[in-house]
């Protein structure tokens, strides 16, 4: 399959993935909606968060509206949330967002959106 | 001076030799913070409460000595 | 449903599914199936207001449905479930709890019993925060919500094994129209134990998507399942789809959100260090009671077991998938699970069938007190247990007794059929479970409960009647659970004190008193023995588990001034209480409302004859050694506590000449500490609420005073 993979230390902090991502899937600017996230070191560099797919989510779903498709990539069913948030809790990267506005939580489903408005090459595709 | 450490319950499973309790001569001023990171290496993330001599005591408490401190686990019963 | 041709619908009531309004409905649904009413009630504001939901609409209704003179099995008493007006929510754990009340036929008094599984939540978001059942069914019937729908119905439909592993299962293909559907099903049922002892409890069901199967939980405390029986009910199912995290329509959705998710980050990164609830359930609990004398074996004489070894560990034999809540967002997920267990005794043996648990009172009740450290054993007779529909505690600690009965010569094989009742004997425990469950041989005597048996057992086969009262383990007529508490003074009140029964979920204070010595003195205890009754009623009267709260705990838990109320969660339960209800409630005013019904439990218990002074009182064995053999395996304790609490040397003395005194120390102990309590909670030496208590409560209705003012 293939994820976001991240080399933080090329990120500038431009914000334009997020921007991106929020824009792809709700049609908006709002960084808190974005599955993909940069957050300020206090050194002045960045972290990047995004999913890689680890199956932590999947597990903790009481539910089973988060599966593992065959391709590998997690995706949640929106349709079969109970927004019980175990995922959100749970994911050990932090990569599982809610967004006071949205019922169910929600994360990167590796579409490559942002990835292509990269201007610094610090997030790419990569065959995992 | 000689303070005794008892981690209560499976708390024991964290402390290298697995006893009852701990008999430590310490030289100098000692945190139970300072006692159960840095003398064992244990996690204070595992560890609910202290209790010496009966008394809730916190992290920063520098025991005296003969003091015994109880280390516990999160004990709710039932 | 292919078989509605062999469905027969008896009544059909026909409702507006209604919208809950911060966590309340504001009606119950009531159903006489005496003469097949059923009708919609509405709760008033003020009922609301003093009774709060869960166990205090249960109490509430109940009250009016009964009278002092009312037994388990008239047509009168009520089975009331309710949760409350937090249940339901998904996003914390342990928030769906259903609280069942009713007159027990053990006690002959109020029983509650909480219970996980699905019944309560969907109940409420079926628009109903309580379920009234009052009379008795000609022939076994079902009670069906659809809360999709709107209908109620109560039908007779093909039955066959009512046993719960059985019935849960078929009830749930037969009102369920897919496997997808299934999840929107729950089932309330029992099993023939109920029908056949006075220890029958109630399995509610919950479907687990990830094993495709029927999950139970269990009311199982008082003999709630035998009411159900006599009424001739065979289940109550409810039916409600398209479960959401917004169907109590909180006022403040935001903060129950943030709490959740705040907890959940808790309980992933904290419950691997600490308790490991989620790999280990309950059964956490066995080593540490074992290691610290707490352990109940051969009815309660002694609290420890070089055998104990063997049934600690049960990590190994749980089938794990990451979610083992009874209800949605429960990260904590306690409900453990063994699969594919080959049963080897009783009716069906050589099956392989899912085993749900085992806790640790299980484990305790039918393991260790009984003197079995056998893990298969306590596996297949908490199977047993539950699809038979007995308690396994009653069941456990009622066996112990008979145990110790019989190597005592007071039961012999001619009594019981040929069973040989000695400690450690496995076969004989199952033969024991078997027969009462089917009403045979001398499982139709061991069925009643110890209060029952201690009198047949001195009327019928000349039993010396205050050695019985000292070793039969019961308080109020309900089987202690599994905790040994000679050397907790703080926990022998708890238990004794508790308004059900010695139940240890109003108090358990035994580490607090024990191994930490917080509470030395009466009046310490006396405190410890007010607030956590009422912390831990509040969770009943909201539709909460007890578990959540403090068998996990953030990680600056230790620097807080009360690390053992785990303030950060107290501050979370306000966050949901008040983010569901639009309520600005303190801790203070949540122990005000608790306090309010646990007083009107205690004056339901004046009015069914127990909520005196000396329904209170505890046997023997909860406080001290009995026997010499109890005495002798821990001399050194009990001569040191001689010679420095009591003053008086041992050394000379007759082991019998010890016991006597030690008694007598440890029985005015006790006295004292009741009237130490009753003082702090405002009642008379007696043990009575005072008129100005139940005032200042607002639990000062006219019939309460009448009743009360009679025994002052």
């Amino acid at each position: 399959m293939k994820i976001v993979a991240k080399k933080p230390e090329l990120c500038d902090g431009c914000g334009i993935c997020e921007e991106t991502c929020a824009q792809a899937w709700f049609k908006e600017k709002d960084k808190e909606k974005s599955a993909i996230r940069i957050m300020d070191n206090p050194n002045g560099d960045f972290n990047i968060v995004v999913c890689d797919h680890c199956g932590e989510c999947v597990d903790v779903c009481p539910v089973e509206a988060i599966k593992t498709a065959k391709s590998g990539i997690v995706t949640i069913k929106d349709s079969d949330c109970v927004e019980c948030y175990s995922c959100v809790g749970f994911c050990p990267k932090g990569a599982m967002f809610k967004h006071p506005e949205e019922p169910v939580p929600f994360k990167c489903t590796s579409c490559g959106k942002c990835v292509k408005e990269c201007p610094t090459g610090a997030i790419y595709m990569e065959e995992v | 001076m000689l303070i005794t450490l008892r981690p209560i319950g499976h708390l024991k499973e964290l402390f290298p030799a697995n006893q009852e309790k701990y008999e430590l001569e310490l030289s100098g001023t000692w945190t139970i913070r300072n006692i159960v990171t840095k003398s064992f290496d244990v996690d204070p993330d595992s560890i609910s409460g202290i209790v010496v001599e009966g008394k809730h005591r916190k992290w920063d408490y520098e025991p005296k000595s003969g003091d015994e401190i109880l280390l516990i686990p999160p004990l709710g019963g039932g | 449903m292919s078989e509605d041709q062999a469905r027969k619908v008896i009544q059909t009531f026909k409702y507006e599914p209604k919208r809950l309004e911060r966590g309340y409905s504001d009606r119950t649904l009531y159903v006489n199936l005496s003469d097949n009413t059923v009708k919609a009630k509405t709760i008033s504001e003020e009922t609301k207001d003093v009774f709060i939901g869960g166990r205090g609409y249960g109490l509430y209704y109940l009250w009016q449905a009964v009278t002092g003179v009312t037994k388990w099995n008239d047509p009168e008493n009520e089975i009331i479930i309710s949760c409350g007006p937090i249940a339901g929510i998904t996003q914390y754990p342990g928030t769906g709890k259903s609280i069942v009340v009713t007159l027990s036929p053990t006690t002959g008094t109020v029983i509650d019993s909480n219970v996980g599984g699905y019944f309560g939540p969907f109940m409420k978001f079926s628009g109903w925060d309580a379920l009234e059942v009052q009379g008795k069914a000609e022939r076994d019937v079902v009670v069906y919500i659809d809360g999709d729908k709107g209908v109620v119905t109560i039908e007779e439909v093909p039955l066959g094994d009512l046993n719960t592993h059985v019935l849960a299962e078929r009830l749930t293909d037969y009102y369920s129209e897919s496997e997808n559907d299934k999840k929107n099903i729950s089932v309330v049922s029992t099993g023939t134990g109920a029908d056949n002892s006075l220890m029958g409890m109630l399995n509610f069901s919950f479907y687990d998507r990830k094993r495709k199967a029927v999950r139970i939980k269990q009311a199982g405390r008082g003999g709630i399942g035998s009411v159900f029986r006599d009424k001739n009910i065979a289940a109550f199912v409810i039916k409600f789809s398209n479960v959401n995290g917004d169907l109590n329509n909180p006022a403040d959705k935001k903060r129950i959100n943030d709490t959740g998710i705040k907890m959940h980050k808790e309980v992933a990164s904290m419950d691997p260090k600490q308790n490991n609830m989620r790999k280990r359930g309950t059964t956490m609990l066995t080593p540490i009671a074992n290691d610290n004398d707490l352990l109940p074996v051969c009815n309660f004489k002694f609290g420890t077991h070089p055998d104990a070894v063997k049934i600690t560990k049960w990590e190994d034999k749980f089938c794990h998938t990451g979610s083992d809540g009874c209800w949605y967002g429960c990260t904590v997920g306690c409900a453990k699970v063994v699969f594919g267990f080959e049963l080897r005794t009783g009716p069906y043996k050589g099956q392989k069938v899912l085993v749900d648990g085992p806790e640790y009172e299980t484990i305790g009740a039918v393991g260790s007190n009984v003197g079995v450290f056998d893990r298969d054993h306590i596996l297949e007779c908490n199977f047993y247990c539950d699809t038979y529909g007995i308690d396994t505690i009653s069941f456990g600690t009622g066996a112990a007794f008979i145990m110790e009965c019989y190597e005592n010569g007071i039961l012999n094989k001619d009594i019981t059929g040929g069973l040989e009742l000695n400690f450690g004997n496995r076969e004989a425990v199952m033969e024991l479970l078997h027969q009462i469950a089917g009403g045979e041989g001398f499982g139709k005597i061991a069925g009643q409960g110890i209060r029952k048996m201690k009198k047949i057992f001195v009327e019928q086969y000349g039993a010396n009647s205050r050695f019985l009262e000292d070793i039969g383990m019961e308080a109020k007529g309900l089987e202690y659970s599994e905790y040994i508490s000679k050397e907790s003074l703080a926990q022998q009140a708890g238990y004794g004190m508790a308004n059900k029964g010695a139940q240890h979920d109003e108090a358990w204070l035994i580490f607090m008193d024990t191994v930490l010595k917080q509470i030395p003195t009466f009046e310490d205890k006396a405190e410890a023995l007010h607030f956590f009754p009422m912390f831990r009623t509040w969770f009943g009267l909201v539709g909460l588990c007890k578990l959540p709260w403090n068998d996990v705990v953030p990680a600056n838990n230790a620097d807080t001034d009360e690390p053992q109320k785990v303030p950060e969660h107290v501050e979370n339960y306000l966050n949901l209480y008040n983010g569901v209800t639009g309520k600005e409630a303190t801790i203070d005013d949540i122990l005000f409302e608790s306090e309010a019904v646990y007083n009107f439990q205690r004056v339901f218990n004046l009015k069914m004859g127990v909520g005196k002074r000396e329904h209170d009182s505890i046997p023997y064995r909860s406080v001290g050694p009995v026997t010499v053999e109890e005495y002798e395996s821990r001399q050194e304790r009990y001569d040191d506590q001689l010679k420095d609490l009591i003053g008086v040397d041992p050394s000379g003395k007759s082991t019998e000449e010890k016991i006597k005194v030690v008694r007598e120390y440890r029985e005015k102990q006790y006295e004292i500490l009741v009237d130490t309590v009753y003082k702090r909670r405002g009642w008379t030496d007696q043990g009575i609420p005072t008129l100005d208590t139940l005032k200042r409560l607002r639990v000062d209705f006219p019939d309460v005073v009448g009743l009360v003012k009679k025994h002052l």
